[in-house]
């Protein structure tokens, strides 16, 4: 089962999922977009509460202007949540010098025999891929909007639901055109 | 009880020996204690005033709820304790059966058995020591504890003291700024290479395990000092609660590298503040092996303030019954291209707790700052626990951080391939946990890394706790 997320405006928002059911299955996938002087502050905790839970979390944060984006993802496993299954992955793009990123990525685990970890990346858009879209005949605007359609792209690709993908597709690009 | 101290050589006849014949000066923490202290040391006012504007302080802040659980801690029943070791026994008999065996086990020889036990003061090195100080007093580095540098370089200390680790840091620098007594006070002059780690040769040393130790080190630009402090073997320890404060100064092309044993019995609160300052092209190297006390709140920072300026955690926690090793690391990257490495493996068992807390900072106008995490937790069964708490914050788009954490348990798949082999379930589990505490355990004196492989083979084997 997948749950699609989606932050482009200012928000505070708190969710708690709990996976109670043995072998239950979730995967999250996050997008928080944030532009102008807006402030997404996103907390999600994710409980494993039976055994052969498992919950993979991909989250993609891009921040433009003087945008600010708050992002805990707490993942508890509880002693009885034996042979539970969890990641998350955070990846932020910041493209101003006046965009502020807090990520928190947390992990609570009680009990040995679970696989668990999280990653977090932050980086830039590369200068050698704009240059050569550059020299190509885009703008640096165009480039830049391209390498972030590229880097939003590989969890686009993950939402199963054809209506879903559409709709959020079309929000990534409403995103990126807006300068 | 002789109360000799190596170092410094010209304190013999001072301050030191006066202490043993003032057994205590009285339960809690008052005014009253900070002035006796102050002017039983004879010290200057602005250092007398200091303590007790820290203590002030120290009042006002509340206890933190955020990490370990500090609420048990009896402010008004602590006692300060003038004694120059930390030792609650003074007899071989006396001690612990379970440290007793640990020290037979880990091979400790009889002279330091001594010193544990509290029979000796201090292990006896002075010839050892003599020879090596007159190197350093001809290379003009300042190596002595923090009550004798107040007294022979008062303006030295005074322009570092208290600089990087106000008393408004947090609520136990506030109490060490009150009540600090002994540490290490190091100067290296510019372009000075030191090349033995300061304390190898002296492994134990009372001054750096009392109740709150003040360190400062300077390193003048283009030097390079190591320091080693602590003791793997477990400590059984009168004072129940040790705060210290460690700054570090490292100058313009300087290194320093820091390294930290911990294992104090398991009834110590150990709360220690370490803050290292590093200029353009600087160096800081944190090596923090954390064994004992009942709870550890620990994280070695490093602010980043000169482009190219680098630093480094290294660290490895071990939490038994009962325990709680709550350490991390703080790097804040304050200029352009500047670079941190944090990489901490951490081990709970019988029903202890690691909880990685870390804070990684990029601000503005740092470009080309890069800065890499990686954390290694293994839980090696259903009652103990693991967390990791990172927290990264960024202002700056032109930087690259990463951050990486992992919790697992020994792998079956391991543990068959190594029974096959022929060794035990106990033996095939103690090589992998030795294995994977290998990164950072490689990274210590030898003496040190080979006490701590055997600890580590000695609490996997002990069913019972």
């Amino acid at each position: 089962m997948q749950k699609i997320i989606f932050f482009d405006r200012s928000v505070n928002s708190h969710q708690k999922i709990k996976l109670r059911k043995k072998g239950r299955h979730l995967e999250i996938i996050g997008f928080i977009l944030g532009q102008a002087h807006q402030s997404i502050s996103v907390s999600l905790e994710t409980e494993f509460l039976a055994p052969e839970t498992s919950c993979q979390i991909d989250f993609r944060i891009v921040l433009k202007d003087s945008a600010t984006c708050h992002f805990n993802g707490r993942i508890k496993i509880a002693h009885h949540a034996s042979k539970a299954n969890a990641f998350l992955n955070a990846k932020a793009l910041l493209l101003s010098k006046n965009s502020h990123a807090e990520i928190s990525p947390f992990l609570e685990i009680e009990t040995a025999d679970v696989t668990a970890g999280h990653s977090a990346t932050l980086g830039k858009l590369d200068e050698e891929q704009i240059y050569y879209l550059s020299s190509r005949g885009l703008t640096k605007n165009e480039a830049e909007n391209l390498l972030t359609e590229g880097f939003l792209s590989d969890i686009l690709a993950k939402i199963k639901d054809d209506r879903i993908r559409r709709v959020t597709t079309h929000k990534v690009k409403r995103f990126l055109s807006q300068r | 009880m002789r109360t000799q101290s190596p170092i410094p050589l010209e304190y013999k006849l001072g301050f030191h020996n006066e202490i043993t014949y003032q057994k205590n000066v009285g339960k809690g923490l008052s005014e009253k204690v900070v002035r006796e202290i102050s002017s039983f040391k004879d010290e200057p006012e602005w250092m007398s005033h200091s303590r007790l504007s820290a203590l002030n302080t120290f009042r006002l802040k509340p206890t933190p709820t955020w990490g370990g659980n500090l609420s048990e801690i009896d402010y008004d029943n602590l006692t300060y304790y003038l004694s120059p070791t930390p030792h609650k026994v003074h007899a071989w008999k006396d001690l612990p059966k379970e440290i007793k065996q640990t020290y037979e086990k880990i091979g400790i020889p009889q002279a330091e058995k001594d010193f544990l036990s509290g029979v000796e003061a201090q292990f006896d090195s002075e010839v050892i020591y003599g020879s090596i100080k007159k190197k350093l007093d001809r290379q003009g580095v300042i190596f002595t504890d923090t009550d004798s540098a107040l007294k022979k370089y008062p303006e030295l200390l005074r322009e570092y003291f208290s600089k990087l680790v106000p008393p408004s840091h947090n609520k136990f620098a506030a109490l060490n700024t009150a009540f600090w007594s002994g540490g290490s006070f190091i100067y290296v002059p510019k372009g000075v290479q030191v090349s033995l780690p300061l304390q190898a040769y002296f492994r134990i040393n009372a001054r750096s395990m009392g109740q709150f130790e003040r360190t400062l080190i300077i390193a003048d630009e283009g030097s390079r000092v190591r320091y080693v402090e602590g003791c793997s073997a477990p400590i059984y320890a009168s004072a129940s609660l040790h705060a210290a404060v460690v700054e570090i100064f490292v100058k313009p092309g300087a290194s320093v590298q820091y390294t930290t044993i911990q294992n104090w019995s398991s009834d110590v609160y150990n709360l220690v503040t370490k803050v290292a300052r590093v200029e353009e092209d600087g160096v800081m190297s944190w090596l923090d092996v954390n064994i004992g006390s009942k709870l550890t709140m620990k994280y070695p920072s490093c602010l980043l303030v000169g482009k190219g300026a680098k630093g480094e955690t290294l660290s490895l926690a071990i939490a038994g019954k009962d325990q709680h090793q709550d350490a991390g690391a703080k790097m804040i990257h304050l200029a352009p291209n500047t670079t941190s490495t944090i990489t901490n493996k951490s081990i709970s068992l019988k029903g202890g707790r690691t909880s990685y807390r870390g804070l990684l900072q990029v601000a503005r106008d740092s470009p080309g700052s890069k800065a890499k995490v990686r954390c290694d937790a293994l839980i090696l069964d259903q009652i103990s626990r693991s967390d990791t708490y990172p927290t990264m914050k960024i202002d700056e788009p032109d930087a690259t951080v990463e951050h990486e954490a992992t919790v697992s348990k020994v792998g079956e798949e391991q543990l068959f391939y190594l029974e096959n082999r022929g060794l035990s379930q106990d033996e095939a589990e103690s090589l992998i946990v030795n294995g994977f505490a290998q990164p950072i355990i490689k990274e210590l004196p030898m003496e040190y890394a080979l006490e701590i492989n055997e600890l580590i083979r000695m609490e996997l084997e002990n069913p019972l706790g």
